[in-house]
């Protein structure tokens, strides 16, 4: 369809240079404004309580080391048989915990989707690390990797996220700003240089849905339940 | 149920005078308009953050070929395949062609307004595919063979009663109003279709062409499995989408999903930026994006209506306009309804097949008011009104249809009213004769349409013209 | 909103005009009398062209700017002094206000866009010039009553006027503003909308003039005479004996 292509950008081109009709006049009050970040206190606090707003849960927990006793009445609470992780080391601590003394079955993503799709459809719970958070708005950000794919925070009717305390960013543009997203300058007149990642997601609380009745209700696609370890 | 942009007249009657209707708009826009309000309200300064919102989309749309331009080699660096499309036709080949290379029978979709106009499920459908929407409530107006009422909540004129009875019709469920029971169900049935399917098809709310990444948000997860569990994606988008940086979205998010309903940020928000990578276990095998114009540069073309595309279909104005409380969004015959419906549809099907859309509106301005992109609606409206009665003056792009909306008999009065008001001798005369007619004016044409929900209006003995001369000392 | 504080900072004039409008030439002329007659008593000359027919708002909101320029540009050699002028009506002065100088800007020749421009920003709508330029102390002389107030659209969103109306009832004492639910929802009047649409009008006004009765209030006031003729003849049709009034008029007759 080169010649859709051609023909449309043609198109734009002669009209780029038109005037607009409105101007937007104020950039300078907008870069003002864009600086400001918004008051928000404790960030953890903050993050826990957006989190909560939604229907997430959170749990502080002093360390690593902590982990597998500290998620131990989750395990209860919500029936957890089965858990799937990725491979990854940090998490075997964890997963021994949950194989062992809470008798979950636990399960490793390691394969390509095709041959696991339905294991991991099938599991309770899956388990993963995050790259960061975002305080204002309570909202988990995860790059999946190939040690961690994407189906382990989106399949399973439970999701539960290990946190770490110190990559709670602020604002989504705090976030931006530290330049986890690709190695150029965000917002910078230099592009990026290397190629982002495939995927990012930002996930603020369990799935939901609105649309009968603008009734919220828990739980259509994604997980119904979104726990939080906020680790240190 | 086709949707026809021409027979407004008769389907806003009807809708009106459709009490279910009435009732569910009123119950769902009561909520909505309230939770947008709320959720502004806890953000500092919002009339500057629109501003923001706006010299964005403005900034973007005047870079808007250059932009499109790097989005394109940025996608193709990351292995996005890009496709081109003019019409509406050419984009649904592309995608039918994407899907017989991959041996398609069955796609699932998240929220796409481009879709819809497209029609793309009734084409992939005459073509041996199947379709199904993810979205709960685009899945509910696909069961119930009708379009979406509403750019955001798709069954937003359908309660809970009238969903039992589509599911109990449709799906054997038990014919019972229980929306998590209802929701519990979808979503079994479509993780199914999620797990089978060949293709997943979505909009792009965002594409971001300093780095090549789409953006998608959503709340339910169903953009995520669209864009995880099968091995194609195939995104479809607006030219206008483009924005060019990702510190464009932070103040476009916090606008957008407060705007829409009401919430700091939607519960997904998804960046994609490439196909599985190598070691990667999951997501599609092949990205593909359809880059679609269908009258999108024609509308770039003029300076004023341009200010259209700075859509970023958050519904709000939908919420709060007056009209569509009354007569919901079927009404509008078009996938676009409500303001922005009546700036996109008459300027996408042109003025003879939609004109009337642009008179549909008191311009009581509530839809600027709340657009997070300050989109002048209302001026907008007005300038189509003047395409939509003449051709455009010299020097002006002309907008598709321009004229065809053109009733010889109302010119004919407007040219009456400029003879009887641009001279004061004419005028007195006229002003005259009114205040002798009194309360005999005879109640025909528009005053019979007038009287049907109001007495007629009076006019005084004397007007204010003598009044003031007749005052003692003047 | 802009304009109005120019003109406060432009202190008082000695003189303004005075810009009626057809509507309320033809369906209330006594409110524009009492709209004039408020501004001599703080001692300011109204001058009243009478050569003055309309805005030319009709047509122009129908798409019909050519008509609408040939009575604009009708209007505007009458307003030639350096004076400000005061129009009782949100639409209308919007109009006057904001669509002139695109208007010619379009249309008409260099003179007359120029015109048209120093004319707009003299336009001062009514309350506006009542309670933030003149400053005026009412004495309310009437008896108590309960009145509700319609916030016009185009004067509430185009102009901004939110508080000067309100400002110059709440300087009466015996009236009681009562709450008017959707208050800031259009009336469903819009000028040709509601005869073309007349069913959706109807409909926005039947939601109107119910809210208006459930306010308890004997009285409907307004800055806008379309709004008061559409929800007027609601009320009316339906047999109810509230009162729709200009909010001139009102202020006139409990101060006299
Ligand atoms: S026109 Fe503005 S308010 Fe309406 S959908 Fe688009 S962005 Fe939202």
């Amino acid at each position: 369809m080169s010649d859709a292509r051609t023909r449309i950008l043609e198109r734009l081109r002669r009209a780029e240079s038109v005037r607009p009709y409105y101007a937007n006049t104020e950039p300078a009050r907008e870069r003002e404004w864009l600086a400001r970040q918004p008051a928000l206190g404790d960030l953890a606090a903050r993050f826990t309580r957006e989190q909560e707003l939604v229907g997430g849960r959170v749990l502080p927990v002093a360390g690593w080391d902590q982990v597998p006793a500290a998620v131990a009445p989750w395990v209860r609470e919500f029936a957890i048989g089965s858990a799937a992780t990725g491979a990854v080391p940090r998490l075997d601590p964890l997963r021994a915990h949950l194989a062992g003394a809470l008798g979950v079955r636990v399960l490793t993503y390691d394969r390509e989707i095709e041959a696991q799709r339905a294991a991991i459809f099938g599991v309770d719970c899956g388990i993963t690390t995050v790259l960061g958070a975002i305080a204002e708005t309570g909202t988990l950000i995860l790059i999946p990797s190939p040690a961690e794919p994407r189906l382990l925070s989106l399949a399973p009717p439970i999701h539960l996220a290990l946190l770490e305390r110190r990559a709670l960013h602020p604002t989504m543009a705090a976030f931006l700003e530290s330049g986890a997203f690709g190695s150029g300058t965000p917002g910078s007149a230099a592009p990026l240089v290397t190629t982002p990642p495939s995927n990012l997601v930002m996930i603020s609380g369990p799935s939901r849905t609105a649309d009968i009745e603008l009734t919220l209700t828990i739980g259509v696609h994604g997980p119904k339940s979104l726990l939080i370890a906020l680790i240190g | 149920m086709k949707a026809d942009p021409r027979q407004f007249r008769q389907d806003s009657a009807r809708a009106i005078g459709d009490p279910t209707l009435r009732a569910n708009l009123r119950h769902t826009l009561g909520r909505i308009r309230a939770r947008r309000a709320e959720a502004l309200a806890a953000i500092e300064d919002v009339e500057a953050l629109r501003r923001i919102g706006n010299a964005i989309k403005q900034e973007s749309l005047r870079r808007l070929p250059r932009l499109l331009e790097q989005l394109e080699a940025n996608l193709v660096r990351n292995g996005v395949r890009v496709h081109w499309a003019e019409t509406l036709a050419e984009a649904n080949g592309i995608v039918l062609a994407i899907a017989r290379a991959n041996g398609v029978r069955l796609a699932v979709k998240g929220k796409s307004m481009v879709s819809e106009e497209m029609e793309l499920n009734a084409f992939l459908a005459e073509h041996g595919i199947e379709a199904i929407e993810a979205d709960l409530g685009e899945y509910i107006v696909q069961l119930a063979g009708q379009p979406p009422s509403h750019i955001v909540a798709p069954a937003m004129h359908m309660n809970r009663h009238q969903v039992a009875a589509l599911f109990h019709d449709k799906l054997g469920a038990p014919d019972v109003p229980d929306i998590e029971a209802m929701t519990a169900l979808a979503r079994r049935i479509l993780r199914e279709k999620f797990q089978r399917a060949g293709m997943g098809i979505t909009g792009v709310n965002f594409a971001i062409a300093e780095t090549g990444t789409l953006c998608l948000v959503e709340n339910e997860g169903n953009g995520r499995m669209v864009t995880t569990v099968p091995p194609v994606h195939v995104a479809l988008m607006g030219i206008e989408k483009v924005i060019a940086r990702l510190a464009d979205l932070p103040p476009l998010m916090r606008l957008l999903t407060r705007s829409a309903t009401g919430q700091p940020i939607s519960t997904y928000f998804n960046w994609i930026s490439g196909p599985r990578r190598p070691g990667e276990k999951d997501g599609p095998r092949e990205v593909h994006l359809v880059i679609l114009d269908n009258g999108r540069s024609a509308i770039y073309a003029d300076a004023q209506l341009r200010e259209t595309l700075d859509c970023v279909r958050c519904g709000a104005c939908l919420n709060i306009c007056p009209v569509f409380e009354r007569i919901g969004g079927h009404a509008y015959g078009s996938m676009y309804m409500g303001p922005i419906g009546k700036l996109l549809t008459p300027q996408m099907a042109g003025l003879g097949q939609a004109g009337h859309l642009v008179g549909a509106s008191t311009l009581c301005g509530a839809c600027f008011e709340v657009c997070p992109v300050q989109i002048p609606i209302p001026a907008l409206l007005l300038r189509l009104r003047q395409e939509a009665s003449q051709p455009s003056p010299a020097g002006r792009a002309l907008v598709r249809g321009a004229g065809g909306a053109r009733n010889p008999a109302e010119a004919m009065v407007w040219k009456g009213w400029q003879v009887l008001h641009d001279s004061a001798a004419a005028y007195r005369v006229f002003a005259r004769l009114a205040a002798l007619a009194g309360d005999r004016l005879p109640a025909f044409g528009p005053l019979k349409a007038w009287a049907r929900h109001r007495a007629l209006p009076r006019p005084a003995p004397r007007s204010l013209h003598r009044l003031l001369r007749d005052r003692p000392g003047e | 909103m802009g304009m109005a504080g120019e003109r406060a900072a432009a202190g008082r004039p000695a003189e303004v005009y005075f810009f009626g409008t057809c509507l309320v030439d033809l369906f209330y002329p006594e409110a524009g009398l009492a709209a004039v007659e408020l501004i001599e008593r703080e001692g300011v000359r109204v001058i009243y062209p009478q050569a003055q027919t309309c805005c030319g708002q009709p047509a122009y909101n129908s798409g019909y700017r050519r008509e609408a320029r040939r009575v604009a540009a009708a209007q505007l050699p009458h307003f030639a002094k350096p004076i400000p002028v005061v129009v009782p009506s949100g639409s209308c002065a919007a109009m006057l206000h904001g669509c002139y100088p695109p208007l010619f800007a379009e249309g008409g020749t260099a003179a007359e866009a120029a015109r048209a421009r120093d004319f707009a920003g003299r336009v001062v709508e009514w309350s506006t010039f009542l309670a933030e330029v003149l400053r005026v102390r009412l004495r309310d002389r009437g008896a108590p009553v309960r009145v509700a107030y319609h916030p016009s659209c185009h004067l509430l969103r185009e102009l901004g006027v939110r508080e000067a109306p309100l400002a110059l009832l709440g300087q009466l004492a015996q009236v009681e503003l009562a709450a008017l639910a959707g208050a800031e929802e259009c009336c469903g009047f819009g000028g040709t909308f509601s005869v073309k649409q007349a069913d959706i009008s109807g409909a926005m006004l039947a939601d109107k003039a119910r809210a208006v009765v459930e306010s308890g209030a004997t009285v409907l006031l307004s800055l806008d005479a379309g709004c008061l003729l559409q929800i007027g003849g609601a009320l009316a049709k339906a047999g109810h004996a509230i009162r729709c009034l200009p909010l001139p008029l009102f202020l006139k007759e409990r101060t006299a």
